[in-house]
């Protein structure tokens, strides 16, 4: 994967469009938990009458969830951040996986900034005792795309707000491979419906 | 025994799977560990659903997605107590979402049956159905007779939901399930895979 330009700042995302695109790619169902990042994601989300947003008690329920959705005939999608991705780690494996169910996991990356500030892109870094207990590092952020790898779902990063088209990408993948597909929002969205005047 | 129970009531499986078998139509019902193999060998139907070799713990979850995919057609999970106990908060979030159409029995054994029964946890004091109560289902059954059973569940399969049932079951001695063609339920002999679209075609199927 790239590493994002140096120096470069979080880019923020126009929320409402996303939630847009979501509906346009077919989305029926989003199975979330909510975490700091997604809840401008999740209030777009939540304003749409074409998309249903549903809400877990943890994240492994939030993967069997939808997995029961795609079963019954829906085309859904879940939302989790990083640490509850980890959590789910069993319910994805039994279930989307195991049925081959073409899931979009948009997962957000907590941890990944405070990394960065320490000159360490979270991916590349050799986890170790010292860095799983250390303050100032978040230790799920080094956890994140090797345990992907293990469990062998694909990933891409959405870092750019121009390329929408990953997302399209992402969803097409899964649905073609019929296997979950995350995308990381390696990014923050500080922009909701009500930035817009929308109401 | 769970203080809400009758002291000598218990069904055993028979006494529950085969009365639903005669009143289910086209309602999907989704089973889990050791009611797999007996509801298979009574049930052979398109939109049976074996939640095995799968995640341990997420049968009613599972089912609740079926539920909310299909809110015309009644979904039956039959879910153990250890399951029920991995995924509590599932109680809550089938309220939450407002399923009407799903039925939720938890089968009160008090045992892990396919490891070789031994105790869930709290087996002796958690009240299931009090559970269900405190977390906003509307319907709630605590049955422990097989003539109680059969005499309530017209409602169960018709009422607006989400009902729940809580059973007090015989212990049985099912093994490890597994998905194979040695497997006497036809559920159980293709992969989940497999039968995830076999099941997902029924269920879209205008037919079903």
């Amino acid at each position: 994967m790239p590493n994002p330009p140096e120096g470069s700042v979080p880019l923020t995302w126009d929320a409402e469009i996303l939630a847009a695109l979501l509906a346009e790619i077919g989305v029926s169902h989003v199975v979330t938990l909510p975490d700091n990042t997604s809840a401008p994601l999740l209030e777009a989300i939540s304003l749409r009458a074409d998309l249903r947003l549903l809400l877990g008690t943890r994240e492994g329920e939030v993967i069997s969830l939808a997995a029961g959705l795609w079963l019954g005939g829906c085309s859904p999608m879940v939302i989790i951040q990083n640490t509850g991705l980890l959590e789910a780690g069993d319910s994805l494996r039994g279930t989307a996986s195991r049925m081959g169910a073409p899931l979009l996991m948009f997962v957000t990356c907590r941890g990944y900034e405070k990394s960065r500030t320490l000159g360490r892109e979270p991916g590349d870094v050799e986890v170790t005792r010292d860095l799983l207990v250390r303050s100032d590092l978040d230790s799920v952020a080094h956890m994140t795309e090797s345990t992907l790898r293990a469990w062998g779902i694909p990933f891409l990063f959405l870092r750019d707000p121009a390329d929408l088209d990953t997302v399209r990408d992402a969803w097409k993948r899964a649905h073609e491979e019929e296997r979950p597909v995350a995308l990381l929002l390696d990014t923050s969205f500080t922009q909701g419906p009500r930035d817009h005047g929308l109401g | 025994m769970p203080a809400h129970a009758k002291d000598n009531g218990m069904l055993t499986k028979d006494e529950l799977l085969e009365p639903l078998a005669r009143a289910r139509t086209d309602e999907v019902v989704v089973t889990c560990m050791g009611i797999t193999r007996p509801w298979g060998r009574i049930s052979d139907h398109d939109l049976d659903f074996a939640s095995a070799d799968s995640a341990m713990g997420h049968t009613a979850d599972l089912a609740l997605g079926i539920a909310l995919a299909q809110p015309e057609r009644r979904v039956i999970c039959l879910n153990g107590d250890g399951s029920m106990l991995m995924t509590l908060g599932t109680l809550v979030t089938i309220v939450e979402a407002d399923a009407r159409n799903l039925v939720l029995f938890v089968l009160e054994n008090g045992a892990y049956e396919i490891t070789g029964n031994q105790p869930v946890p709290g087996a002796s004091d958690v009240d299931f159905p009090g559970l269900a109560r405190a977390a906003g289902f509307p319907r709630v059954y605590d049955l422990a007779f097989p003539r109680d059973f059969e005499a309530v569940l017209p409602n169960i399969l018709h009422s607006e939901g989400p009902v729940f049932v809580g059973v007090q079951m015989e212990r049985g001695s099912e093994g490890p399930i597994s998905r194979s063609e040695r497997e006497e339920a036809r559920y159980l002999q293709t992969s989940l895979a497999e039968w995830s679209r076999v099941f997902r075609k029924a269920i879209l199927s205008p037919t079903s």
